[in-house]
């Protein structure tokens, strides 16, 4: 089995690439959903998106939606991947027999 | 780090709740431009009907050809950019479900025949506000309570005002679309 994701693991990371995961590849998801979905205040889901930029897991992109400022993040092929696996070990450990470190 | 059998079990359940409303977001978002699409038509049309009843025909051929011209664009533009094919699967499904609906109405009203015009228009409206209701069995509330104002209006206009439901229900019916559209647009 092999270890967990730190960088995943955390909660509202999780949430965020649970929620980038579910959508159709190249969709991206706007800052204000992501934090409706995630239920983080404004600072602490730009934080954690940064985090999440940083370790390459999701891109994000600042635009305008006619005159309005708008910021969007996809989840990045090594998102994926991470997120995918991150699940695979959280069932491994439920179909095996207890905790893993 | 150490991951207990609880902690696994949370994290799973956080991670489906997190996906069904980004996807159910992801809908709301790719059904909205249906429904701001066809909500003017549907008022146009009815326009038309009211200022000039003889020339009613031809205002529903014209917004039902640029109705279906119109989503049948937004399926191929969807399909190429949300689907794994380049779009084939959405366009053969956009055609044979466009066929099947329109042999079916076209099987009713003529089993049912003679039918007014004030019926086949609430008949129409109410396999449309059926149809929101079974995809908002799926993939949100939001349709189905499109297709519950939708039948309710439809309903209400031909029992309670039927001598102007043939352009009560276009006014209400676009103006509901197009209501429901943008707030499926804004869902968060």
């Amino acid at each position: 089995m092999s270890g967990p994701d730190e960088i995943v693991h955390q909660t509202t990371r999780l949430r965020i690439l649970s929620a980038l995961n579910a959508l159709p590849r190249r969709e991206m998801l706007e800052f204000v959903r992501l934090k409706a979905i995630t239920g983080a205040t404004d600072g602490n889901l730009g934080a954690h998106l940064t985090t999440l930029e940083k370790a390459g897991y999701v891109k994000i992109v600042k635009d305008f939606a006619g005159k309005k400022p708008r910021t969007r993040a996809g989840v990045t092929g090594a998102g994926r991947r991470a997120f995918q696996d991150h699940v695979a070990y959280l069932r491994e450990i439920l179909e095996g027999d207890g905790a893993s470190a | 780090m150490s991951v207990t059998r609880d902690d696994a079990a949370s994290a799973l359940r956080d991670i489906d709740k997190a996906e069904r409303q980004s996807l159910t977001l992801f809908q709301y978002r790719a059904g909205s431009p249906y429904l701001l699409l066809w909500g003017p038509l549907w008022i146009a049309a009815g326009a038309v009907g009211a200022i000039s009843p003889e020339n009613t025909g031809i205002g529903w051929a014209a917004a039902d050809a640029v109705g279906l011209a119109g989503t049948a664009y937004l399926v191929v533009t969807q399909s190429r950019r949300f689907g794994e094919d380049g779009g084939r699967t959405g366009t053969v499904r956009f055609l044979g479900i466009a066929a099947i609906l329109a042999a079916f109405i076209a099987l009713t009203l003529a089993v049912f025949a003679p039918v007014s015009g004030v019926q086949i228009q609430t008949f129409i409206v109410l396999l449309v506000a059926a149809a929101y209701a079974l995809v908002g069995c799926w993939f949100g509330l939001r349709f189905a309570v499109v297709g519950a104002a939708l039948a309710g209006l439809a309903v209400g206009a031909f029992y309670h005002a039927p001598a102007h439901a043939a352009y009560i229900v276009p006014v209400l019916g676009g103006g509901a679309l197009i209501l429901a559209g943008l707030w499926m647009r804004w869902a968060r």
